[in-house]
């Protein structure tokens, strides 16, 4: 019986270490090497004659000549031309393994000679990540058809060991290689060489007797960039505020990438919350290629998420969205949120085969615990927690809570006295006051960097409608101090929009850093506005003012209350009070008088009798807030009296002033009468006869 | 894909037929003599037996012994054995077609061998065949008779 099985009992046989691996290119086929064999024949017969056994009868001896060839084939079969190799060449190059997997090779072995030939098939093991005792190797063996099997097995993996195989003429043996990896990493090329001597070469002359295929395998695996970021703060100021997540986990390619199938992102929440809406498929959104999984956990109150079964092929990425809220188990300060991380951590069986050990990437926003990707890619990645962009492909990045906590004053009323004749525009601001106010973040949020967010209106006491004291259009302005030591910016004029509402992010789009001032200024003019209301008054009590309203009105998530502040503008200037008194006397150096001064009628007066006039001019403008007033003169006309009284020549006296008389008239002037300044001025005159 | 591997492999056989007669011996009642022959079939499909030095791998080579009763007395419970040699296989063509079969040289029965696998009968392979024997009962006295075998060239 002929013996053509492939016979690894026969594995001890030959061992031969490989030590070396040759990197040059090996021929596929060996040449044609002819060998001769003589095949010889002989008949023999047994008989009988009358009953007795007669000696054995032989025929002669045919003898055939065979000339025979001998050659083989030997094939690496892998599909290796994405890598850059030739298929069915005598290498399989870079053929894809994971971290501690398992990687095929595939070889044919043919018999391409004319007579059943002995292969020798040496295993070799030239890198230690090869684990030999997980590893095996499956033959099937084919007839000269090339499909009809005439036997197969699978065998133990041994390093080193040749293994005859006989094959007729024409026979193939196709064999699988399944070496399992240990301990090896992305980007690294494990070699591993297989070599093939044909026994009938062996005992010929021929020069090329063993032919040689180097495999290599190349670790691939995905690399998970994970970058978590809050699109939405929770306001801390109310307890029912949603806080918006968003992770997006990216396939990032690498010289090692490799597709992610059925990977699961789980998140965990930090103790104080909770998820505040069920997750479902439409809070994710992948790219080209990618699959959003199955939503395993994430409902309405639960401590996160896990998506199950996502695909990410190398490059593309997923895209969750979570709210959240607090539980209110936890008192979150925007201190305490500074320690509430949100780690997630993204899971993969690298070949999708659970009885395949050390193969499960698990990649986290987290140092430590669980994580592990520093066992399977060359160099471990970084975990930012401040939010950072990640530098590195494979870095992760999270961002503690993120609170608002969003809080304004607005202060600085201020009082101001203003004359009743002004300059009226912007461009013409003589006389004009301003009145300051100072808005204060004293929250921890920026505020204004959206419009809307931070808004103000100023507004009169008395409308909107222009009268005798007004806001100046155009002389609005902002000042900016961010309080952070880069020194106060320079003032911005704002305009008002709809409503005569004034936005702070349509000059400071940036906004307004916590602990940052803005103070708004504004003109005030007056267009001939009186000085009392009542207008025949002359008590200060009764001067006329008008008050503004700033008011600031914050806007968007977590705004506080409107505020304002009530600025006052009072109308102050010259008042000239008249006064008479009867004179003791008409002589021009006498001050003494009969009564007091008033600005009633004085009646029973003779001619030849003096009056005494007394004429006051007072600045009516306090001095804390008012204005000195200059080049006062007070002028009197003896026109006004002489059809019936003589000016006493010499009777004037002024006080606080400098006088003059002249043959028709009197005067004081006074050239700065300071707030609440007087200047007085008296004369005496004498009623004519016959009166 | 490219196929490197192109069977350009020839087999070329020297059929060398050494024609040798029995040593006489008084004694020697049957003389045996055995030839091979190229299986020449042409394309109306009939057979002709060609001596060759030469022949390409896949030739059919019909090895025939033929026996001649030598002496004036029957010969009775004759039994000629023709091996098949190696590097040859058994085609199954046997004449007469009542030969048997061995695969141990031993042991023979009936064509076509059979044996167990799994519980079941199956045909084992021609190529596993070694020798062929044929029972003859009575060769007459100075009568000659012959037996063939079929095989091709591995």
């Amino acid at each position: 019986m002929k013996s053509n099985t492939f016979n690894y009992s026969l594995l001890a046989v030959g061992v031969a270490a490989v030590l070396g691996i040759s990197t040059t290119a090996n021929a596929v086929e060996t040449p044609t090497t002819t060998t001769g064999v003589d095949i010889t024949n002989q008949a023999t017969a047994s008989y009988s004659v009358d009953g007795q056994t007669q000696p054995e009868a032989k025929s002669n001896v045919v003898k055939v000549s065979v000339s025979q060839q001998v050659s083989f084939s030997l094939t690496a079969n892998n599909n290796d031309t994405a890598q850059g190799g030739t298929l069915n060449d005598d290498k399989n190059e870079k053929i894809a393994v994971t971290p501690n997997g398992f990687v095929l090779f595939e070889h044919t072995l043919k018999n391409t000679g004319n007579t059943t030939d002995t292969y020798d098939i040496t295993i070799g093991a030239t890198d230690p990540k090869y684990i030999q005792n997980e590893s095996t190797v499956t033959f099937i063996v084919y007839a000269a058809d090339g499909t009809t099997i005439v036997r197969q097995d699978t065998v133990t993996y041994t390093a080193g060991a040749t293994v005859p195989s006989i094959l007729e003429k024409g026979q193939s043996v196709k064999f699988t290689i399944k070496a399992k990896t240990s301990g090896n990493k992305g980007n690294e090329t494990l070699p591993l060489e297989l070599s093939v001597t044909s026994r009938n070469l062996t005992q010929s002359a021929a020069a090329t007797k063993t032919l040689t295929n180097l495999d290599t395998s190349f670790t691939r695996l995905p690399t998970f960039g994970i970058f978590k970021t809050i699109t939405n703060g929770l306001d801390l100021n109310d307890l029912t505020d949603t806080a918006t997540y968003q992770v997006v986990v990216t396939n990032d390619g690498t010289l090692f990438s490799a597709d992610a199938k059925n990977i699961t992102i789980a998140d965990v929440l930090p103790d104080g919350l909770v998820m505040a809406k069920e997750l479902t498929a439409s809070n994710i959104t992948v790219s080209t290629g990618a699959t959003k999984g199955t939503v395993a956990t994430g409902n309405l109150g639960t401590k996160g998420f896990s998506i199950t079964g996502v695909d990410l092929p190398v490059g593309q990425s997923i895209t969750i969205l979570f709210d959240v809220k607090q539980d209110q188990t936890v008192a979150i300060t925007p201190a305490i949120a500074m320690g509430m991380i949100n780690h997630v951590t993204v899971t993969d069986d690298l070949d999708e085969d659970a009885a395949t050990t050390g193969d499960i990437v698990i990649d986290s926003t987290k140092s430590g615990t669980s994580e592990n990707v520093s066992t399977f890619y060359p160099t471990d990645d970084v975990e930012n927690l401040n939010g950072e962009t990640p530098a590195n492909k494979g870095d992760d990045s999270t961002v503690p809570l993120l609170t608002i906590q969003r809080k304004l004053t607005l202060t600085g009323p201020t009082i101001k006295e203003i004359a009743p004749v002004t300059g009226l525009t912007s461009t013409a601001t003589a006389g004009q006051v301003t009145h300051a106010t100072v808005i204060t973040n004293t929250g921890k949020d920026v505020e204004g960097s959206k419009p809307g967010e931070l808004t103000f209106t100023i507004t009169d006491n008395d409308g909107t409608t222009p009268d005798a004291v007004n806001l100046v259009p155009g002389t609005v302005k902002v000042t900016y101090n961010p309080n952070d030591g880069t020194g106060v910016q320079a003032a911005q004029v704002i305009g008002a929009g709809t409503g005569g509402v004034y936005d702070i992010n349509t000059v400071l789009t940036a906004g307004v850093k916590a602990g940052g001032t803005v103070t708004i200024t504004y003109n005030v003019s007056a267009n001939n506005a009186p000085l009392f209301n009542p207008v025949t008054s002359t008590d200060d009590a009764n001067a006329t003012f008008e008050d503004t309203i700033v008011t600031l009105i914050p806007g968007k998530e977590g705004a506080p209350t409107s505020t304002t502040v009530t600025d006052k503008t009072t109308v102050r200037g010259l008042v000239l009070v008249k006064k008479q008194a009867m004179a003791a006397d008409c002589a021009a150096t006498s001050t003494g008088i009969v009564g007091s001064f008033v600005t009633t009628d004085i009646t029973g007066a003779l001619p030849g009798e003096c009056i005494i006039y007394q004429i006051q001019a007072r600045n009516t403008s306090t001095t804390a807030a008012g204005f000195p007033i200059t080049n006062v003169t007070i002028f009197d006309e003896f026109s006004k009296f002489s059809a019936k009284a003589d000016f006493v020549v010499g009777s004037l006296t002024a006080i606080n002033g400098v006088k003059a008389e002249s043959t028709t008239n009197v005067t004081t002037t006074v050239a700065t009468l300071a707030a609440q300044g007087t200047t007085t001025m008296q004369f005496k005159v004498k009623i004519k006869p016959g009166l | 894909m490219k196929f490197l591997t192109v069977l350009r492999t020839t087999l070329i056989v020297s059929l060398a037929s050494v024609s040798l007669l029995g040593t006489a011996h008084a004694e020697d009642a049957l003389k045996m003599q055995l030839s091979a022959n190229k299986v020449v079939t042409n394309s109306e499909g009939k057979v002709s037996y060609v001596p060759v030095n030469t022949a390409p791998a896949g030739t059919v080579v019909q090895y025939k012994a033929t026996y001649s009763n030598t002496i004036n007395q029957d010969i009775q419970d004759l039994e000629v054995v023709l091996p098949i040699p190696a590097n040859m296989t058994f085609t199954g063509e046997a004449v007469p077609a009542s030969a048997q079969a061995s695969i141990d040289n031993k042991n023979y029965a009936d064509m076509p061998l059979m044996r167990k696998v799994d519980g079941k009968m199956v045909k084992i392979p021609f190529s596993e065949y070694r020798t062929l024997r044929w029972n003859i009962k009575l060769l007459p006295a100075n009568k000659s008779a012959a037996v063939a075998l079929n095989t091709i060239v591995d």
